[in-house]
């Protein structure tokens, strides 16, 4: 059933443009929390404290090639701990944002991960493209931030 | 010992839920009938209405009538085509429409991925995966 809460969103990237874009495309939106991590470690410690709705992730990241990949895990760890206990653990959906190659790894452990979303992230990242995103995974539209 | 208060609530909310005017309507695109069967049998649960089509002709066919689909189970293996040419139909089509990807073959959703944002649920899927991607799109479901 719809609710009215918050969504609590996490973006894991290194890349300070992506950063930027984003908390310009969640200024002011009522709907949404953002919070950013720019480092693996980072958003672990996040991921460990809170209970994301969503989280943008980028694979490729300044820790290695597939940096993200532990990210990943960790949620899937998190969101099974929470099923076996059955303990209210995070429902959170993942983003994947990164370009085609870094897919493949991903989709070898896909079964165990869950449902995941992947789009391919384009050169001109901007704020529409974000709302689309967002847009595309059902959440409330989010209107033109002047 | 068994709260008989919270039993109570809990008692509400899914009476309320089951009643809840809204419906999810979910567009499965499937050729095997015991794989359509057994994903709208999952959505049914979740108390989503699903309308299911054969092939790319038949996803057509929807796409260009009055539905607006909120989600979209696309499997990627059809009689007439690929599925990524239902993901490319519902993309030009339905902006707003969620597409699942479900397949078995990596290789073959690598290959569908350049639509946009698709969510991918591998063969075999669990049930939370279904209802993993109802309850993200905000649409009633069970719990």
């Amino acid at each position: 059933m719809p609710t009215d809460r918050r969504r609590f969103c996490l973006l894991v990237d290194d890349d300070e443009l992506v950063c930027m874009v984003f908390s310009r495309a969640f200024a002011g939106q009522k709907e949404f929390l953002l919070d950013i991590a720019m480092t693996v470690k980072d958003a672990l410690d996040k991921i460990a404290v809170a209970m994301y709705d969503v989280v943008f992730l980028d694979m490729r990241m300044d820790a290695g090639f597939n940096a993200g990949m532990d990210v990943l895990r960790e949620i899937a760890r998190l969101k099974i701990q929470a099923r076996l206990t059955k303990f209210p653990g995070p429902n959170t959906f993942v983003v994947i944002m990164s370009g085609s190659i870094d897919f493949r790894e991903v989709m070898q452990e896909a079964n165990k991960l869950g449902a995941i979303a992947f789009v391919d992230k384009p050169s001109d990242f901007s704020v529409d493209f974000v709302r689309d995103i967002v847009n595309q995974i059902g959440l409330p539209l989010m209107p033109k931030h002047t | 010992m068994r709260n008989p208060f919270k039993a109570w609530w809990r008692w509400v909310f899914e009476r309320a839920a089951f009643y809840h005017p809204v419906r999810a309507e979910v567009l499965i695109v499937e050729d095997v009938d015991s794989e359509a069967e057994l994903l709208s049998t999952l959505l049914r649960n979740q108390r989503a209405v699903t309308t299911r089509v054969r092939n790319v002709a038949g996803a057509l066919e929807v796409l260009n009538g009055p539905n607006r689909f909120q989600v979209a189970f696309v499997d990627l293996g059809l009689p007439d085509g690929s599925g990524s040419e239902v993901v490319r139909l519902i993309r030009d089509r339905r902006r707003g429409t969620h597409v699942v990807l479900v397949s078995g073959d990596p290789e073959k959703v690598m290959l569908a991925l350049g639509h946009g944002l698709v969510t991918v649920m591998m063969k075999p899927y669990a049930v939370n995966t279904v209802r993993e991607v109802l309850t993200m799109m905000r649409l009633p479901h069970s719990d």
